[in-house]
C-alpha cells in the first residue's frame, strides 16, 4: 500500500536510497530482522480494518504510529471490544491488550498508554483534538478530495517542479506572506481542482494552507517512538510502572513535557455507557445532508456514516452491492424513510469496529 | 553486528548510513588524552556532544569548550533516568517560531498610507456583501479615529472607555451578528488601543553587552541588532520595523491583497532604513557593507519582535556555585524530576572518590547505598535544603540509583538521543528556543524538569 518516497528518507530512518518505491512495512520489517538478531518482525500490507478479531487477539501489546484520527479510533474500538468482563463485571485481564499510541507534529508530540476498560480510551478524549491539517502524499497525488489537497499538492510538487514561474525565481522558497507566491499557488491549485472537479479553492484558503505546513522532524519521531517503546518494555517486563497515562512533549521553547491522567468518560460510546442520543432535524433534510452533518457533529465525527434501523438499511457504504442498492436513498428525505421517534443505528466502519451509536430521530414541526 | 568492534567505529558507520552525502569519521581514544596531547582535534568542531563521560573528563572537556567558545551538549542515559545539559557562551535566535504569533499591525498608530486605506472605506456607500468583507484592521482604524475625534484623547484607557469603544465598533456594523469581519474587529479591539511595544526579550538583546560593544569580530546577528536599535531610536520612533505579515481574516481577496501590499511596502521601507544604519556600522568596524545579505536582513527585520539572545552558565559555575534556590523550589514539588539531578551529582562525587559508579559491582550494594546516601545528604546541606523538608524521598532514589549501576538502557538512550538531536537542530539552525540549560527525565513516571543549573 504505502510505498517509500524520497521525501521520507530524511526522517524515516529504516529506509535508504535503494528502498525508494518499495513497500514501507516490508522494508522496515526486513531492516529490523536483519539488524537485530533474535527479533522476528512480520509485515502485513493491508488496511488495519481488513484484519479480524483473531488477528488482533494474537498480540500481547499493540503500539500504533497511525496517521489519522479515523485509524486510531478504529484500533481503539477494536482492542476495547476484545476486552471482556467476567460474571462479576471485573475486567478479564487475559483479554486485555494494552494499546500504546504516539504521534508527532513538528517539534511537538504525544505518547499515551491505554489499558482497555481500565484507563481512558482514545474515544474518551476525542474532543481534545485540534482539527487535522496534514495529508498523506498518496492522497494528494492520486485521490484528492478536498480543496486543501489541491493546494498542498501544488506546494509539495508543482512549486519545485515548475521552472520559469512568472515573477518568481526558480530557487525562491514559498513565502506565505508574499502575495505573488500565493497568487501563483492559488492559480495552479484552481487548475488542479478543476481537473478533479473539486470546488472551494480560494485565495484565503490557499494562504491558510501555505502557512500551516508543519514539517515532520526525525528527532521528534525518535523521541515519541522511544517513549512508546519505553512503555511497551515496562508493560512487558513489569520492571516499573506505566506512564499515567498521557505525555505531551513540546520542544519549541526549551523542553517542556506534561504527563497527566485523562479521565475516563462515563458516556464514552466505546468504553462507557453512552446515554441515548436524541437529534431533532428538519423533515426536509435529505439522507445525504444528514450524513454530512454527522461528519461535523463532535459526538460522531463520522466521515462515512452507515445508517440502519431495525430490519431496514438506509445507507451502507462499505459493502459494494448494498451501497449500490441503497444509493438512491441518499437523495430522499429522512422523514420519508425514518418515522418520527424511531431509533436509527449509526456507525462508521472506518472509525468503529463492532460498535454503533443509537440515535432517536425526531422532526422539527413546521 | 558490531560485537567486539570499536564503539566509535560502529556508531560513526551507522550514523553515516542515514545520509549518503555525509562523511563520518571517528577517533577511538581516551578523551583525557585527546585534550592533553592533541586538543587541535577538537578545535575543528563547532558542536561537541559528550555522552556518558566520566565526571573528571567531562569537567576538563567543559573547560576546553568554554575557553574555545564551542557549544557543548552533555547527555547521559543512566538506568531509567536521562539528563541533558547545554552550554554555549551566547546563542542568538532570529526565528523563535513561537507557538503563538505576535501580531503587531500598528492599528493604534497607523502610518499615513494605512490610515488612507481605512479612510477610503466608505461604509455609507457599501452594499452588505462589500460591507461584510471589509478587513477588520480598516474597521478598527476607523473606529479609533471616530473615538479620538469625539473624546479628544489618544486611546481608550479606563474600563468604561474601552466598553464604549467596543460598542462603537458594533454601531459601525450593518448587522453585527451577520458580519464576521465586525465580530473579528470587536474581538480584537485591544489591537487598536495597545501601543506597539518592544518585547522584553528584544529589549534585552538591545541592552546586551555584545550589542553595545560591537567590534570587528562581532557576528552578523549583533551588527543587525545594533542597526535595529538605531532604527528604533530614530525612524522607528520607538517601534520595531513593520513585520509585513497580515494574519488570516474575513475579507474579499481584492482588499486583502491591497492590505497585504501596504504592509509589505512599509516593511520594505523599514528594512531599507535599517540597511542604512547597518551599512554605517559595518563601515565603522572596517567591514564590507555587502557582508550581510539583503535577504538575511529582511528575515531579521521580519522577525524583529522574536529576537533573542541566550547566555548559558558554564558547567564549572554550576558545580562550584549551584543554583540553590531553583533546586530547592523544584524539590518542593513532589512530582518534580529534580531528585534525579541531585542523584546524578551524588553519583559523580561517588565516582570521583571510587573511580566507579555505585552499584556497578554487585558485591558492595549495601555499602555503596550507604555511601551514596551520605553524599546526597551533603549535597542537600550545600543546597540549603531544610532537614526533613523533602521527607525520606531520597531513600528510594538512592536504592534505584544503586540498582541501575550506571547501566545504559536502549529505550532511555534512544529517547535522550532524540531530545539531544532536537536541541542540536535548534542550536545549529538558530531557530526555536533551545533548553537553558538542564533537562532531567524519568522514564518511570515520564515526568521531566527543566531548570537553569
Ligand atoms: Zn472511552
Amino acid at each position: 500500500m504505502d510505498t517509500i518516497d524520497t521525501s521520507n528518507l530524511n526522517r524515516q530512518f529504516l529506509f535508504r536510497d535503494k528502498d525508494v518505491g518499495k513497500s514501507k512495512s516490508q522494508t522496515a520489517a526486513d531492516f529490523v530482522n536483519d539488524r537485530v538478531p533474535g527479533v522476528e518482525v512480520t509485515a502485513h500490507m493491508c488496511a488495519i480494518q481488513e484484519k479480524d478479531d483473531a488477528f488482533y487477539k494474537s498480540f500481547n501489546i499493540v503500539i500504533c504510529g497511525l496517521d489519522s484520527v479515523e485509524a486510531r479510533r478504529w484500533i481503539n474500538s477494536q482492542l476495547i471490544s476484545l476486552c471482556e468482563r467476567d460474571e462479576s463485571g471485573e475486567v478479564d485481564l487475559s483479554t486485555m491488550i494494552p494499546y500504546i499510541d504516539g504521534g508527532t507534529e513538528g517539534f511537538k508530540g504525544q505518547a499515551r498508554v491505554i489499558l482497555p476498560r481500565m484507563t481512558s480510551c482514545y474515544e474518551c478524549t476525542l474532543d481534545l483534538l485540534p482539527p487535522q491539517v496534514t495529508y498523506p502524499m498518496c492522497t494528494l497525488a492520486s485521490t484528492p478530495r478536498l480543496p486543501e489537497h489541491c493546494i498542498e499538492y501544488v506546494l509539495e510538487k508543482t512549486w519545485s517542479e515548475t521552472s520559469n514561474k512568472e515573477d518568481i525565481g526558480d530557487d525562491e522558497k514559498v513565502d506565505g506572506d508574499n502575495p505573488v507566491h500565493i497568487k501563483w499557488i492559488f492559480a495552479k491549485a484552481s487548475e488542479r481542482a478543476n481537473q478533479f472537479g473539486i470546488r472551494g479553492v480560494t485565495y484565503r484558503l490557499t494562504q491558510g494552507v501555505v502557512k500551516h505546513i508543519i514539517p515532520a522532524i526525525a528527532s521528534t519521531n525518535a523521541i515519541i517512538a522511544s517513549a512508546c517503546t519505553n512503555e511497551a518494555l515496562k508493560l512487558a517486563t513489569l520492571c516499573s510502572s506505566s506512564m499515567d497515562d498521557y505525555m505531551l512533549y513540546n520542544g519549541n521553547e526549551g523542553i517542556y513535557t506534561y504527563t497527566y491522567r485523562n479521565e475516563k468518560r462515563a458516556a464514552c460510546p466505546v468504553c462507557g455507557t453512552p446515554p441515548p442520543v436524541q437529534m431533532t432535524i428538519s423533515p426536509d433534510t435529505t439522507v445525504e445532508q444528514y450524513r454530512e452533518s454527522l461528519a461535523e457533529d463532535p459526538r460522531f465525527l463520522f466521515k462515512n456514516a452507515s445508517l440502519r434501523m431495525a430490519g431496514k438499511t438506509i445507507y451502507l457504504p462499505n459493502v459494494k452491492m448494498i451501497e449500490e442498492a441503497t444509493r438512491p436513498n441518499l437523495a430522499k428525505k429522512m422523514s420519508e424513510l425514518v418515522p418520527d421517534g424511531a431509533e436509527l443505528i449509526v456507525t462508521d466502519h472506518r472509525a468503529y469496529k463492532g460498535i454503533a451509536i443509537s440515535v432517536k430521530i425526531s422532526y422539527k414541526k413546521e | 553486528m558490531g560485537l567486539e568492534k570499536i564503539r566509535a567505529e560502529v556508531v560513526s558507520q551507522i550514523i553515516a548510513e542515514l545520509n549518503p552525502e555525509v562523511q563520518g569519521s571517528f577517533l577511538a581514544s581516551d578523551p583525557d588524552e585527546v585534550l592533553e596531547s592533541s586538543p587541535t582535534f577538537l578545535e575543528r568542531f563547532n558542536f561537541i556532544i559528550a555522552s556518558n563521560m566520566k565526571p573528571q573528563s567531562l569537567k576538563k572537556l567543559a573547560q576546553f569548550c568554554w575557553d574555545k567558545d564551542k557549544v557543548l551538549i552533555i547527555v547521559r542515559s543512566y538506568g531509567m533516568i536521562g539528563y541533558i545539559r547545554l552550554v554555549s557562551k551566547s546563542h542568538d535566535i532570529v526565528e523563535a517560531k513561537l507557538d503563538q504569533d505576535i501580531d503587531d499591525l500598528r492599528l493604534s498608530n497607523p502610518w499615513p498610507n494605512l490610515q488612507a486605506f481605512s479612510d477610503e472605506q466608505d461604509f455609507s456607500k457599501m452594499e452588505m456583501k462589500e460591507h461584510s468583507h471589509t478587513p477588520y484592521p480598516a474597521i478598527l482604524i476607523k473606529a479609533l479615529k471616530q473615538w479620538r475625534e469625539k473624546n479628544g484623547k489618544n486611546v481608550p484607557a479606563s474600563r468604561d472607555e474601552k466598553e464604549a469603544f467596543k460598542e462603537s465598533i458594533k454601531d459601525l456594523a450593518l448587522s453585527f451578528y451577520e458580519e464576521e469581519n465586525f465580530q473579528e474587529a470587536y474581538n480584537k479591539y485591544f489591537q487598536a488601543i495597545q501601543p506597539s511595544e518592544i518585547p522584553q526579550s528584544v529589549q534585552d538583546v538591545f541592552e546586551d553587552e555584545l550589542c553595545k560593544n560591537l567590534n570587528a569580530n562581532s557576528n552578523d546577528f549583533w551588527f543587525m541588532a545594533a542597526a535595529l536599535k538605531q532604527f528604533v531610536a530614530n525612524e522607528g520612533q520607538g517601534t520595531l520595523p513593520v513585520q509585513g505579515r497580515v494574519p488570516d481574516m474575513h475579507a474579499d481577496t481584492d482588499r486583502y491583497i491591497k492590505l497585504q501590499t501596504l504592509y509589505r511596502r512599509k516593511a520594505r521601507n523599514d528594512v531599507n532604513s535599517v540597511r542604512t544604519h547597518l551599512g554605517q556600522l559595518l563601515k565603522t568596524h572596517g567591514k564590507q557593507s555587502e557582508s550581510i545579505s539583503d535577504s538575511d536582513l529582511k528575515d531579521f527585520c521580519k522577525n524583529a519582535c522574536y529576537l533573542r539572545a541566550l547566555h548559558f552558565r558554564s558547567y564549572q559555575d554550576e558545580l562550584s556555585s549551584p543554583n540553590k534556590s531553583e533546586i530547592r523550589n523544584h524539590l518542593m514539588n513532589p512530582e518534580s524530576a529534580m531528585p534525579h539531578y541531585v542523584m546524578f551529582r551524588a553519583a559523580d562525587r561517588f565516582y570521583e572518590k571510587n573511580n566507579r559508579f555505585p552499584g556497578d559491582d554487585n558485591s558492595n550494594l549495601e555499602a555503596d547505598a550507604a555511601e551514596l546516601h551520605k553524599l546526597v545528604k551533603d549535597l542537600l546541606n550545600e543546597y540549603e535544603v531544610e532537614d526533613g523538608s523533602v521527607g525520606d524521598i531520597f531513600d528510594s532514589h538512592v536504592k534505584e540509583m544503586v540498582r541501575y549501576g550506571a547501566c545504559e538502557l536502549h529505550n532511555i538512550s534512544s529517547l535522550i538521543g532524540g531530545v539531544g538531536g532536537q536541541e542540536l537542530i535548534k542550536l545549529c539552525t538558530k531557530q526555536r528556543i533551545p533548553l537553558n540549560n538542564t533537562w532531567i527525565y524519568s522514564g518511570i513516571t515520564s515526568h521531566s524538569c527543566t531548570f537553569e543549573a
